[in-house]
């Protein structure tokens, strides 16, 4: 399919309608993520960039065309393949900050343990203090009431 | 001495492998490290009076025992042995196993299921991929390693402080990856025979063909590892 083609053709209602709603879409829950603060500014600004341009292109479909006549690309497959490509990276930008986060999880999971346990040798909690913060499902009438406990 | 014993949700077969050990290895430290199980494990193991690390999640094989060379680094221990909780080593072989390390020079100690005394029975294409595991090994590591996944090891001091600091997180492949890390950091590795158990109950590492696919992604990581750059070690420091 040609893009050149869709040029002369009249672009229809539901070709402008469906871009325009997805836009609108990823532009608002991006904004909402932030507002709720479960999105960080760094990731926060490259999906608001990320909905600005694709809003651009879903008002102004034609932007889209001189565009591709401007970098000389014609074929629509092309255009689908930079998108592709830098749908990519942003994965796998995010596998990286993923795979670090991991580690850094890891190595605060290894120093608590080593801390708790010498926490419990230089001070044994005194009395039946449960333990704080969402304890594993079945720990609760187990065997283990009587082992210090750990907060 | 220190044995590291991982556990994830190994309440029922913990309890075995802490007697064998107070059987047979009395001497030892043992520190548990419990990988975020969702069971009874902490608290079975801390009725044996040993210590007890717990993970607050679930790290992963390699995540628990790198906790145990961290703890076992904390404290000074001369040699330390990896030791499943699922009752499937045997603690009259830490003993062999040992004293290559103190008397023999060895830096890592593998105890082999299939070296001559060994005698373990897999399946064939278990059997195929663990034996092209161990070519691949064998090649990287300039020596003969017959069984490059068994998690019964002996670490000397300078293998103890290596692994505190660097240990593979692969699922399933870390104990051949920490082979592999050990030989690229020229240290010398010596196998062990040891028979060693079958499981008692629970799955290790899943079906013969499951099995095999997980070879051929540890062979995979292995390879990724010859890419890396060798780590400078730290320096030993008195602590």
């Amino acid at each position: 399919m040609m893009l050149a083609q869709e040029t002369a053709r009249k672009i229809t209602f539901m070709q402008r309608a469906f871009p325009l709603a997805a836009a609108v879409l990823i532009f608002v829950v991006t904004v909402e993520l932030i507002r709720r603060r479960k999105l960080r500014e760094e990731y926060a600004m490259l999906w608001v960039l990320a909905s600005v341009v694709l809003l651009a292109f879903a008002i102004f479909p034609r932007l889209l065309l001189y565009l591709s006549e401007l970098l000389g690309v014609f074929y629509l497959t092309t255009v689908v393949l930079i998108a592709f490509s830098f749908l990519s990276l942003m994965v796998l930008h995010l596998s990286v900050v993923a795979s670090r986060s991991a580690d850094d999880v890891r190595q605060i999971a290894q120093r608590l343990a080593l801390l708790e346990e010498r926490l419990e040798r230089l001070a044994p909690p005194a009395g039946g203090a449960e333990p704080q913060g969402p304890a594993p499902p079945d720990r609760a009438g187990s065997a283990g009431e009587a082992a210090a406990p750990e907060s | 001495m220190l044995v590291i014993v991982p556990a994830y949700n190994e309440a029922a077969n913990i309890g075995r492998a802490l007697e064998d050990l107070s059987a047979h290895a009395p001497w030892a430290d043992v520190v548990v490290v419990d990988d975020g199980s969702t069971d009874a494990t902490a608290e079975v193991a801390r009725r044996f009076g040993v210590t007890v690390l717990r993970l607050p999640c679930n790290l992963g094989v390699g995540g628990a025992v790198q906790t145990g060379y961290r703890y076992g680094l904390l404290g000074g221990y001369d040699v330390a042995v990896q030791f499943d909780g699922d009752g499937q080593h045997r603690a009259d072989q830490i003993r062999s196993l040992v004293r290559r390390v103190t008397e023999g020079g060895a830096e890592l100690a593998v105890g082999s299921r299939l070296l001559e005394g060994g005698g373990y029975r897999f399946g064939l294409l278990r059997y195929l991929g663990s034996r092209l595991l161990a070519a691949v090994v064998s090649l990287i590591a300039r020596q003969r390693i017959t069984d490059p996944t068994s998690g019964f090891r002996a670490a000397g001091r300078r293998t103890i402080r290596f692994f505190a600091h660097h240990y593979p997180q692969s699922y399933l492949g870390d104990t051949t990856e920490a082979l592999v890390w050990a030989a690229r950091q020229r240290m010398k590795i010596v196998e062990v025979p040891t028979p060693m158990r079958p499981r008692h109950s629970g799955s290790s590492s899943a079906s013969n063909l499951l099995g095999f696919l997980h070879t051929l992604r540890i062979i995979l990581a292995v390879l990724v590892d010859c890419l890396e750059p060798r780590v400078p070690e730290e320096p030993e420091e008195t602590k």
